[in-house]
């Protein structure tokens, strides 16, 4: 990737309003809501298929506190994805290439999910403890890892197809 | 494929170029450098009319009518002309020249596909597809940090570019020919004289019955490496010596040298560059000296030893065991990232020669495998490499080449020669890969443009272009001349001209231009996709 400044911030507000969304719409009722959230969870149902037996995810009734955790979550990745952003291309200026590889965005999942859990608590979007064993981290880190996972997936490719210059103008869409 | 650098600074002197001597053209044609309808008429040549023509028929043409072709211009309105039908002929060949066989990999990345201006999926997920290997997959996903970089075999390259052409329609747009002239239209446009290729190895003149004018609106040039010419000390060698053998390079056919190399077991050869090219050539050799067991010598001359990464901070190019390192041609910031943004904000042309300098590093891609051989070679003592640079060809005796070298100009390295120093080498050949000079002159339909048609020259001599890749100064009414690849080099937008990625933009960035004239349709988010999805299931555009 050969992102401009201007690029990588678009390319993260872009990712996050479209696949970030789209996706957490989906994935919040199948995800394992912490007990403060009432009755919103995952049960897995059996089912016959032939004769082969096999677990269905199904949803329970998500709260609307399950579905503000989630779109406050991707919401607080886009703003603070923003200052990640300028530190990334501030590491870029001492790369020869001045690229940036796939793979550095990929495992930048790693420090930007650690550092917005406790920014979710901050602002207050998710609440109770801010240790790793809380009840809310099972829900945070599998909606986190899946839609860091799709829109790093969405940009190294379906990304060149739905806007053309992306990739010619160094991540810019606009 | 060659350095940036050498091109741009090596620009000949220009000499004047009379307007063309085209056979067959009447007196007042070819003396008038405006043409009416009416003129063209009277001359009973054969005329046909095209909204576009692209003049060439290499991989910028390629690009472009792809692009075209994508943005919804029928078949029908495009002309290709070019020496050859398939596009990457050309290409071919010269890679071929410089050690790059079908069966090897190009200095090239896996999204920028010629036959897939989407880039995706690349050349990299195709081969994994293809070969079932889920393992390139993932060394797509880790590259360029945990492996190298994938790059394609040359044989994929054409082989897609094959498909792509018959799904646009290529061969039925395509007319086997020569342009020697371009000329303006009085009512707006332009004339495309094509001259059909001689087939016949008779030398008479092309008959008038089959030269052909195209009126069209719309030109566009992009006539490659044809005008590629040797270095001057190559050149002064042969001149004098009239030895035409022993010292190339490496972009010419030179195959006799490695036949005679391994018929002469024991040879030496100096190989001068330290760019890709000269790997290819000493990768050659060394697959020679294997099984050919040709017992080769290898001097390899480069300008400079580098020892160790070197410059600031921000501006350190990787380097060790002589050579400095860079995946691509040109660093790939310049692929338009923030390094193009860089270029197009500068605004003289020292600061830009300044940037192009880091841009156009001559390095290699840091391959392991060529360093190991390299290492093997030199304690086996079959492999030497100096430092310097060449200060003179002469001829010696028994059919051995003396070339002078000139250390004082090279960083110090510990085995090779002192300070203040020149030292002379036999050797039985010489092949030369640290550069070659293009002169657009060497066109004559770019010259004829520039005599003729009001095109203007940039800075390092080649055709002075807008961001839209027009060449300013040759505009006739509602016609525009548009230039791509290596005529447009040193322009203030784009630096790689001559990548696969560079040939891709230009094609976008005019298809642009033109989708605001109405002349196609803009690549917005719909057609792109419904673009993309065609390509895939392999439907006409």
């Amino acid at each position: 990737m050969t992102f401009t400044l201007a690029g990588r911030i678009q390319t993260r507000l872009f990712l996050a309003a479209t696949v970030g969304v789209l996706w957490t719409a989906i994935i919040t009722p199948f995800l394992p809501s912490p007990p403060m959230g009432a009755i919103g969870g995952v049960g897995m149902v059996p089912m016959q298929m032939s004769r082969l037996m096999i677990l269905i995810p199904t949803p329970y009734n998500p709260t609307p506190i399950d579905y503000q955790m989630t779109f406050g979550t991707i919401g607080m990745m886009a703003v603070v994805g923003v200052v990640w952003e300028l530190l990334y291309h501030l590491l870029q200026q001492f790369r020869w290439d001045k690229d940036w590889p796939p793979l550095f965005t990929l495992l930048a999942g790693i420090p930007e999910g650690l550092v917005l859990w406790y920014v979710i608590h901050l602002v207050h979007v998710e609440n109770g403890t801010v240790a790793l064993n809380s009840p809310g981290m099972p829900m945070f880190a599998i909606h986190f890892a899946t839609t860091w996972l799709l829109m790093w997936l969405f940009m190294v490719g379906p990304m060149k197809v739905a806007i053309l210059r992306w990739r010619f103008e160094g991540g810019r869409i606009i | 494929m060659s350095d940036h650098a050498t091109l741009g600074a090596r620009v000949k002197e220009k000499q004047v170029v009379k307007a063309s001597r085209v056979p067959s053209l009447t007196a007042d044609l070819a003396s008038s450098c405006v043409w009416d309808d009416n003129m063209v008429a009277d001359s009973q040549l054969r005329q046909r009319d095209v909204s576009f023509v692209t003049i060439g028929g290499g991989i910028g043409s390629f690009a472009l009518v792809d692009t075209l072709r994508i943005a919804g211009v029928s078949a029908e309105n495009i002309s290709v002309i070019g020496p050859f039908a398939n596009a990457y002929e050309s290409l071919k060949s010269l890679l071929i020249n410089s050690q790059i066989p079908d069966s090897h990999r190009i200095r090239s990345g896996s999204s920028d596909r010629m036959d897939n201006i989407w880039g995706w999926p690349g050349y990299g997920m195709a081969e994994a597809f293809r070969r079932k290997n889920p393992l390139l997959l993932m060394h797509l996903a880790a590259e360029p940090v945990l492996c190298e970089y994938y790059t394609p075999r040359a044989s994929d390259v054409y082989a897609s570019m094959d498909r792509e052409a018959e799904r646009i329609s290529w061969h039925q747009m395509f007319t086997p020919g020569k342009v020697p002239l371009v000329r303006k239209r009085r009512e707006g446009g332009y004339f495309v004289v094509v001259v059909p290729p001689d087939n016949a190895d008779s030398t008479s003149d092309v008959s008038d019955s089959k030269l052909e004018i195209i009126r069209a609106r719309y030109v566009h040039l992009s006539l490659g490496a044809a005008g590629l010419r040797i270095l001057p000390d190559l050149e002064s060698y042969r001149a004098i010596t009239g030895d035409m053998n022993h010292v190339v390079n490496v972009y010419e056919p030179h195959e006799h040298v490695y036949r005679a190399l391994i018929e002469r077991p024991g040879s030496s050869v100096l190989v001068r560059g330290a760019a890709t090219s000269a790997m290819e050539v000493i990768g050659r050799l060394i697959h020679d000296r294997n099984s050919h067991d040709s017992k080769v010598v290898i001097y390899h001359l480069l300008h400079h030893y580098v020892k160790e990464p070197k410059g600031s901070p921000m501006w350190r190019i990787p380097g060790g065991n002589g050579f400095a390192y860079q995946a691509f041609t040109f660093t790939k910031g310049a692929y338009g990232g923030q390094l193009q943004d860089r270029w197009r904000s500068l605004r003289s042309d020292e600061d830009r020669t300044r940037l192009l300098g880091l841009l156009a590093s001559t390095a290699i891609p840091k391959r392991r495998q060529w360093l190991r051989e390299l290492a093997r070679g030199t304690s086996e003592g079959w492999y030497k490499m100096l430092a310097g640079s060449a200060a003179g060809l002469q001829k010696g005796d028994n059919e051995k080449i003396v070339a002078t070298i000139d250390h004082n100009t090279a960083d110090h390295h510990d085995d090779h020669g002192s300070e203040n120093a020149a030292s002379t080498l036999e050797v039985d050949y010489v092949i030369d890969c640290t550069g070659v000079t293009v002169d657009v002159r060497d066109h004559e339909v770019l010259a004829d443009l520039i005599d003729c048609g009001g095109a203007g020259l940039n800075a390092i001599g080649q055709l002075a272009v807008n961001r839209s890749f027009e060449v300013e100064g040759a505009y006739s009414g509602n016609g525009k001349v548009f230039t791509t690849g290596f005529s447009a080099l040193g322009n203030p937008y784009v630096v790689p001209m001559y990548s696969f990625w560079g040939y891709q933009y230009c094609a976008l960035t005019i298809a642009n231009s033109l989708a605001n004239e109405g002349f196609c349709n803009r690549i917005n988010t719909r057609r792109s996709i419904g673009g993309w999805w065609r390509l895939v299931r392999n439907r006409t555009p």
